[in-house]
């Protein structure tokens, strides 16, 4: 099966690990990822609060080029370059305005007819429930995961059933063979966008996270977000719970569950660069 | 129910369906399905014995889920009347043939389990629709943990956790552990005033409704501290008001203004998550227990007996009255009269008052010797119709019927079902259909008559 | 004191709906929104007061708001509220119409933030994190925060020391040249 693939630029740096264990994940599954060539960043938030057109532009740009390479299904594993650019798409679709002008500024037309995958729907329509579970060879027997959304994967319908209890995350983590926990921040906001500008605030809401997965017993944190991942990881040292003592969670991503389900080396699954290290989790189940 | 169960004028038929109407004002043909409750009621003494010694155990839907109930049960314990039924599906000798130990035990010798369902079809004269109402599922709001929280409860169930005679034995406790509940909250409007995933409308009882339950878990049980959030508070009936504010004033009950936008369970307490707009704060409450004040709906079944009936229907599937104000308990069906929450959400008084008013509507109906209708009626001349019966097909009251005339096959309008719609009147091919009153030819007039020239006006002073 | 007059109490709504095709007049206030916002908490509006501002043309408050520029984009407003508004979609234009009219925000860390990644996409087509940490940084006049964070990302590679600059980055600087900040004027 051949993909077409849009990774963003948070998957070229600080969650470099997604895209290194979803390359080792496709290769496993026999699916050819095929990137979009020079990409561009898609814009994301701080774009949507500066200008409507801009906003619009850089993911149509990325749009051109996939279909410009023959891509007609793409799979963007960020959520948030996935809203922008499926904002993007839908608007061609249903608004004249919006259609008329990329044409006129980009000079290409986009017909419509793209179909765009989150990591989620993916996994469940073009790999399978059944199909994944019959790959797995070491299932995550014992470990207590708890799935974390984050805010923007319940926008896609495809990806999740319900937006305020979604289940497909924890479908595909039991067809693993994991046990996923009953907890409250599924898709509580981890506060990525502020990471940078207003700490205070994100720390709050990691606290809040990470003091309600501790709460249901989860052993780590499965999730589909890059943002939501090196937030919850790299700063996760220094935060403490009610008692005062250190957080020590791991933070995995579900690409990288699913590569040591298949039997993958953890060296593959980039899960060495986890700032909180996984390894003796891992060890303790058996799984390393 | 006991009095109307007794009264010699009134037979009440429960455990049945009306599952056929025909005929019209005066002489409905009613088709009524009596069921059987495998109890003979001539026989049976209401001692109570049965209730008890049935090893079956069923989710109680009188409890709204909070209690079991066996397989041989009465709905509630003051049910009219004082006979039980065999829920057939849960009676382990109808589904495995074995047990019998309602019968080894009824002295009365009342239980039947050969008692079959009897058909019945009666004239009626009248007929009184109402049906009454169901409420709004509450795990549509996966955000408040409806029907996955334990301790986030209904109004109703509320109501019969309080009941002495409830589930809980009158104890005011959290589902999920059976500990006492101090800290209560109230979410009002939940699946009403929601056009994205409820209904649009306000529910109309549940501010009411939940000042009162405040109210009485202060009176009951003093150590509960109460919280309400609302949008509006819409106490609009005699003394509603003062009620408001006697919550607020002499029970401690405090009002927060804002939606809750969320519940989480994480083990112990519920944490609420909602707003005061008031205050232009959002507000955290750990609460033992969260009440949902959950919208009225039309039954699941409402549009089903409407169509039965003949009785139209709104979007929401609340029936429809012909005239909202001058006419609230008439049907577009003579002789068809509705009355109660089966229209719209209503709360007792209101409820009474249309019942009543309902009932006063069919006794003018009898008391007098002729029906007197509104003249605008189809009127077929049977000279012009060619019995092609295409106004039967389009007449949304089969007022139209097939007649021979001189051998001639044609169609006859029966008056007192017909209600002047003129569907019949605009797909005759003929022109052999039309109504009284509102004829084509008058029609055609109204029309062309704005584009006829100005008639000269005469100048009455002209030679002055 | 709020003074309102037929001739403008409307005019924020509707420059509002013009440019987010959302009609704020359908805000009952319910603070449905408000009870879930992932930055209330911290901050001294509620989201549903800022509605209440554009639907009574508070202007200034509305486009200045600290909350308004804290917003973290987590959609959850717009999941909840029952009326259908795209909360987040107006908070932006909120934001946008801010800069376009030249005023100026209460918070300013993240209007720097934003301009910073986004003369970052201009320059290199991608963003370039370690860049942009240490402008930040510079700007918000915090240059050692988050810097202990900073060998143990360098160590795991996680982070680029020089950018990555797209080849048709010239397409990129053409979008920016063109691009206006509202599609509907």
């Amino acid at each position: 099966m051949e993909i077409g693939y849009y990774p963003g630029c948070s998957l070229e740096s600080t969650s470099r690990e997604f895209d290194i264990s979803l390359r080792a994940m496709c290769r496993m599954m026999d699916i050819t990822l095929v990137e979009v060539p020079d990409w561009i960043c898609c814009g994301t938030s701080p774009t949507h609060a500066f200008s409507q057109e801009l906003s619009h532009m850089l993911p149509y740009k990325n749009i051109q080029k996939a279909e410009t390479h023959g891509i007609k299904e793409l799979l963007i594993p960020c959520p948030s370059c996935l809203y922008s650019i499926s904002h993007t798409e839908a608007a061609c679709v249903t608004d004249a305005n919006v259609r008329q002008r990329l044409s006129e500024v980009t000079g290409y037309t986009y017909e419509g007819g793209l179909k765009i995958y989150h990591l989620l729907d993916f996994l469940r329509d073009r790999v399978t429930l059944g199909g994944l579970k019959a790959m797995v060879k070491k299932p995550l027997e014992g470990l207590k995961i708890a799935s974390y959304y984050g805010c923007l994967t319940r926008f896609f319908p495809a990806a999740a059933d319900d937006m305020e209890q979604p289940s497909l995350l924890e479908q595909i983590i039991e067809a693993l063979g994991g046990q996923p926990v009953e907890w409250t921040c599924k898709v509580d906001c981890c506060g990525a966008s502020l990471s940078i500008t207003r700490p205070d605030i994100t720390k709050r809401l990691l606290g809040e996270i990470l003091q309600s997965a501790t709460r249901a017993s989860a052993d780590c944190i499965a999730v589909v977000c890059p943002l939501c991942q090196s937030n919850l990881d790299i700063r996760q040292k220094g935060l403490t719970n009610p008692s005062g003592a250190p957080y020590a969670i791991p933070v995995i991503y579900l690409t990288q569950l699913i590569g040591i389900a298949l039997g993958a080396q953890s060296g593959a699954l980039g899960m060495e660069k986890l700032m909180i290290d996984v390894g003796p989790l891992l060890r303790a189940k058996g799984l390393l | 129910m006991t009095e109307s169960s007794h009264h010699e004028n009134i037979e009440l038929l429960t455990y049945s369906e009306v599952i056929e109407v025909k005929g019209f004002v005066g002489n409905f043909d009613v088709t009524i399905r009596m069921r059987p409750r495998s109890v003979d009621m001539s026989k049976c003494t209401g001692c109570g014995d049965c209730l008890t010694k049935c090893p079956a155990k069923v989710r109680s839907e009188a409890d709204q889920g909070l209690g079991t109930r066996r397989a041989i049960y009465k709905p509630f314990s003051n049910a009219v009347p004082n006979v039980p039924v065999i829920d057939r599906e849960h009676c382990i000798y109808f589904t495995k043939g074995k047990c019998k130990v309602c019968q080894k035990i009824c002295k009365a010798g009342a239980i039947n389990y050969e008692q079959e369902e009897t058909i019945r079809t009666e004239k009626f004269g009248a007929i009184i629709v109402a049906t009454g109402f169901s409420l709004f599922d509450i795990s549509k709001y996966g955000e408040y943990g409806g029907g996955r929280y334990k301790d986030v409860i209904t109004g109703l169930q509320l109501e019969r956790m309080i009941d002495p005679n409830g589930p809980t034995g009158g104890h005011l406790v959290r589902p999920s552990d059976g500990k006492p509940a101090k800290s209560v909250v109230f979410v009002q409007c939940v699946g009403s005033r929601d056009e994205v995933k409820g209904m649009a409308y306000c529910s109309k009882v549940c501010c009411m409704y939940t000042a009162k339950q405040a109210i009485l878990l202060k009176d009951h049980f003093p150590e509960t501290q109460s919280y309400v959030f609302y949008i509006d508070i819409r106490a609009t009936g005699k003394n509603y008001e003062e009620f408001i504010l006697r919550a607020q004033r002499e029970y401690g009950v405090v009002y927060l203004r804002g939606r809750v936008s969320k519940i989480h369970d994480p083990g112990d307490k519920l944490e609420v998550y909602g707003a005061d707009t008031l205050a232009g704060e959002s507000v955290k409450i750990n609460a033992d227990l969260v009440v949902l004040a959950s919208a009225m709906v039309p039954n699941p079944d409402a549009r089903d007996l409407a169509r039965m009936l003949n009785i139209p229907y709104d979007s929401y599937g609340f029936y429809s009255e012909i005239h909202p104000k001058l006419q609230p308990v008439e049907s577009i069906t003579r002789g068809m009269f509705i009355a109660g929450a089966c229209t719209f959400p209503k709360d007792i008084p209101d409820s009474v008052m249309m019942g009543s008013a309902a009932a006063a509507k069919v006794c003018t109906l009898f008391a007098a010797d002729e029906l007197t209708v509104e003249p605008k009626l189809a009127e077929v001349d049977v000279d012009k119709c060619v019995g092609c019966f295409n106004c039967i097909d389009v007449c949304p009251y089969e007022a139209i019927q097939k007649d021979t005339v001189s051998g001639r096959n044609v169609a006859r309008v029966i008056q007192t079902l017909c209600q002047g719609c003129g569907n019949c009147a605009s797909t005759c091919r003929s022109g052999a259909l039309d109504v009284k009153g509102f004829t084509d030819k008058a029609i055609y007039a109204q029309i062309a008559a704005p584009f006829e020239p100005d008639e000269e006006e005469e100048d009455v002073y002209a030679g002055a | 004191m709020l003074e309102l007059d037929a001739e403008h109490v409307h005019n924020l709504s509707e420059r509002v709906k013009e440019l987010s095709g959302e009609d704020v007049t359908h805000c009952i206030q319910c603070g449905k929104c408000s009870g879930g916002c992932t930055v209330a908490p911290d901050m001294e509006e509620i989201p549903s007061r800022i509605m209440r501002f554009i639907q009574l043309n508070m202007k200034e408050r509305a486009l200045t708001s600290a909350m308004v520029w804290t917003c973290s984009s987590c959609l959850t407003c717009t999941a909840r509220c029952p009326e259908g508004i795209d909360i987040a979609k107006v908070m932006n234009v909120l934001r946008m119409m801010c800069l376009a009219e030249g005023y100026t925000p209460k918070e300013k860390h993240v209007r720097v933030f934003n301009r910073l990644f986004i003369d970052m996409i201009q320059k290199y087509g991608r963003v370039y994190e370690l860049g942009l940490m240490v402008q930040n940084n510079m700007m918000a006049m915090t240059p050692f925060r988050d810097i202990g964070l900073l060998p143990a990302i360098l160590k795991k590679r996680k982070i680029g020391f020089l950018p990555h600059k797209v080849r048709a980055v010239a397409e990129v600087k053409e979008l920016f040249k063109k691009c206006k900040p509202f599609i509907k004027g």
